[in-house]
């Protein structure tokens, strides 16, 4: 659908995007994540044709787009501040692709009408932009953005102007339109929630590079590279020693790893080799469990500080050989954990299938 | 408390001494030896070359106006969305047109335009141009300033993005975002041709009669006449001040009448 190969922009002294390749399938929803000056939002520019490349080559289809201009890509695109024509009503920003491309008067009116009705703002139509408010506003420019049926769409932080309640709602909003249209979907975003709730997959990019490509769950328990996995979410890096490596019943490399005499499983990553009989892993901290003292294979391990959350409470634990590790526990039974309060720690991958777990760890923990 | 007095006062003394030649001026051409007369005014109207003097003035600073909107603000607009460098060129000569004295360009105009091909002193062609000229910085700021303020790049972004081509984003984006810029400034490039005396004079040589002409000419040959002039001439400034006011203050007024209708049907439904 999309492709993108070898791209490469550089302004005057800076490099901003460095070798990027991509291929989009039809439908995908794919999300190009990192931080400022990441070059995420170049990548996106020059998709659009707002910026031309230095070198490299973008196809949409079979059509190479690389050196068209943005009026003839055909590609919709919602900007991070609605950018609705101030000078129009929502009923007229939606209405300005079509009217741009000469379709008659009864087309457009039907096209609209659906479009207002696909938001929920028939009600407001008539409202200029300053009128709505932000999640109407972003609404308004996600519909302009489609009216015309463009093959691909482009978000450029389509959520981030919002406040919290109104961006988690929309985000809902955004996934739903995008499975309803089947419209393959290309987003920028510095915000890792947002990114691995709504993509099918992630582009990680630091310094106008690809530091990684993959599935939420691969960027987030998977990550290949240090700043992956320093950028999203927060990691205990632990080393362990390999007990023996097993086939999973999808036949990926599991490990069998003991830590401080507990045994736990663990899927294998590509990229992290065993060194010798050990190997270094980053564990979440919500992938830690508490178990009663001395409970199944567990560590005996300290509470020397908690943080509340919300939702989650955030433990400091100390283990027996007085390093610390974080970990993360719904908030509702943290009141059975005080501080000073001695607990079994468990590691599980909640990559692996429940039973799966239990099965392997009593396996080599009982060599036969 | 007290501050807010103080603040009043100021006020009230600064508008009285900007009123106080122009009621001067009034009572002036209303007065006759202590009785109040129209005549200064009559005679006015009845002066055929009064009403040709202000349809000229008119007709040139309108043709001024035009002039100024279709050359000034294509490459301001341009410059500021794709090239900075033409920009500050264009910034830089706007503001040598700042401090060239009227006569100067006016002399120049004379020196270069006598002759063929280009035998155009005497004629009141080139006022349009000169009054572009002056008009130029600022318009050139008003337009700019209203640029800064609108994200004018990421409208023209959008509406690429969305298909439209430059001319259609020109016209029914950029146009009416910079609409206000444009007015403005146009208010001052129009003011300039009300007003301007040096060049006039100089280029027409007194064959073209202006409204500053006729005044100038008016108050020395009989000073009630011009003190109508005068005034008349500011009756016109404050009708286009308020008529452009008016048609903001009017186009806000139907946007809201739409949210209200709307908002009633809501709530009859």
């Amino acid at each position: 659908m999309l492709t993108i190969h070898q791209l490469n922009k550089r302004f005057d002294h800076l490099q901003a995007v460095k070798d990027f390749n991509l291929v989009m399938q039809p439908g995908e929803f794919v999300t190009l994540l990192g931080p400022s000056g990441s070059g995420k939002t170049t990548v996106l520019r020059m998709v659009a044709g707002l910026e031309s490349p230095t070198s490299g080559s973008i196809h949409l289809g079979d059509v190479d787009v690389t050196h068209l201009t943005p009026q003839k890509r055909n590609i919709g695109l919602v900007f991070q501040s609605y950018a609705l024509f101030p000078n129009m009503s929502a009923y007229e920003n939606i209405a300005f692709p079509l009217h741009v491309r000469k379709q008659d008067k009864h087309t457009i009116q039907k096209r609209v009408n659906e479009l207002l009705a696909l938001i929920g703002l028939t009600n407001r139509k008539d409202h200029l932009p300053h009128q709505l408010s932000g999640g109407e506003r972003q609404r308004v420019a996600l519909a302009r953005a489609l009216s015309f049926h463009p093959p691909l769409l482009l978000l450029d932080e389509p959520l981030s102007a919002l406040d919290a309640k109104v961006r988690q709602s929309l985000r809902i909003t955004l996934k739903e339109i995008q499975r309803t249209l089947g419209v393959t979907t290309l987003m920028v975003t510095h915000d890792q929630e947002e990114a691995l709730e709504l993509s099918d997959r992630i582009v990680v990019m630091a310094k106008g590079a690809v530091e990684q490509v993959g599935t939420a769950m691969d960027i987030y328990y998977a990550p290949q590279t240090a700043f992956t996995e320093g950028f999203i979410g927060e990691t205990n890096p632990i080393t362990a020693e390999v007990l023996d490596v097993i086939a999973s019943p999808i036949g990926e490399k599991i490990y069998n790893l003991r830590w401080h005499h507990h045994v736990f499983s663990w899927l294998a990553d590509r990229h992290i080799e065993p060194q010798g009989t050990s190997i270094t892993i980053g564990i979440r901290p919500e992938s830690f469990h508490f178990l009663p003292v001395g409970g199944h294979g567990s560590i005996e391990a300290t509470i020397v500080d908690k943080l509340f959350f919300g939702s989650v409470t955030r433990f400091i634990v100390k283990l027996p050989d007085h390093t610390t590790v974080k970990v993360d526990a719904m908030s509702a039974i943290s009141q059975q954990y005080p501080i000073g309060a001695k607990v079994g720690l468990l590691i599980t991958d909640p990559r692996l299938p429940i039973g799966f777990v239990d099965e392997a760890v009593t396996m080599t923990a009982n060599p036969s | 408390m007290r501050r807010k007095w103080i603040s009043k006062i100021v006020i009230f003394f600064f508008i009285l001494q900007m009123v106080i030649p122009v009621i001067g001026l009034m009572i002036f051409s209303i007065d006759n030896e202590g009785l109040f007369t129209l005549s200064s005014y009559q005679t006015l109207f009845t002066d055929p070359s009064f009403l040709s003097s202000l349809m000229n003035s008119l007709g040139i600073s309108l043709v001024s106006v035009v002039l100024t909107i279709l050359l000034v603000t294509p490459p301001i607009w341009y410059g500021y969305l794709y090239s900075p460098r033409i920009l500050r060129v264009l910034e830089a000569m706007s503001f040598i047109t700042f401090v060239l004295p009227g006569v100067v360009l006016g002399l120049a105009y004379v020196q270069f335009f006598s002759n063929p091909p280009f035998a155009l002193a005497g004629t009141p062609t080139l006022l349009p141009f000169a009054f572009t000229l002056f008009g130029m910085p600022y318009y050139m700021q008003s337009v700019l300033n209203r640029l800064r303020h609108s994200e004018a790049k990421l409208y023209h972004d959008v509406a690429r993005s969305l298909g439209s081509s430059n001319l259609r984003s020109l016209l029914r984006v950029q146009v009416p975002l910079l609409a206000p810029g444009i007015l403005i400034g146009s208010i001052l490039v129009f003011s300039i041709g009300m007003g301007e005396f040096t060049i006039t004079q100089l280029t027409t040589g007194g064959s073209f009669m202006t409204l500053p002409i006729y005044l100038q000419v008016d108050f020395q040959n009989n000073p009630l006449a011009g003190a109508a002039m005068a005034v008349i001439a500011l009756l016109i400034a404050i009708v286009l001040v308020s008529l452009t006011l008016g048609t903001f203050r009017r186009r806000k007024k139907r946007r809201e009448a739409i949210h209200v209708n709307h908002s009633s049907v809501e709530q009859a439904v």
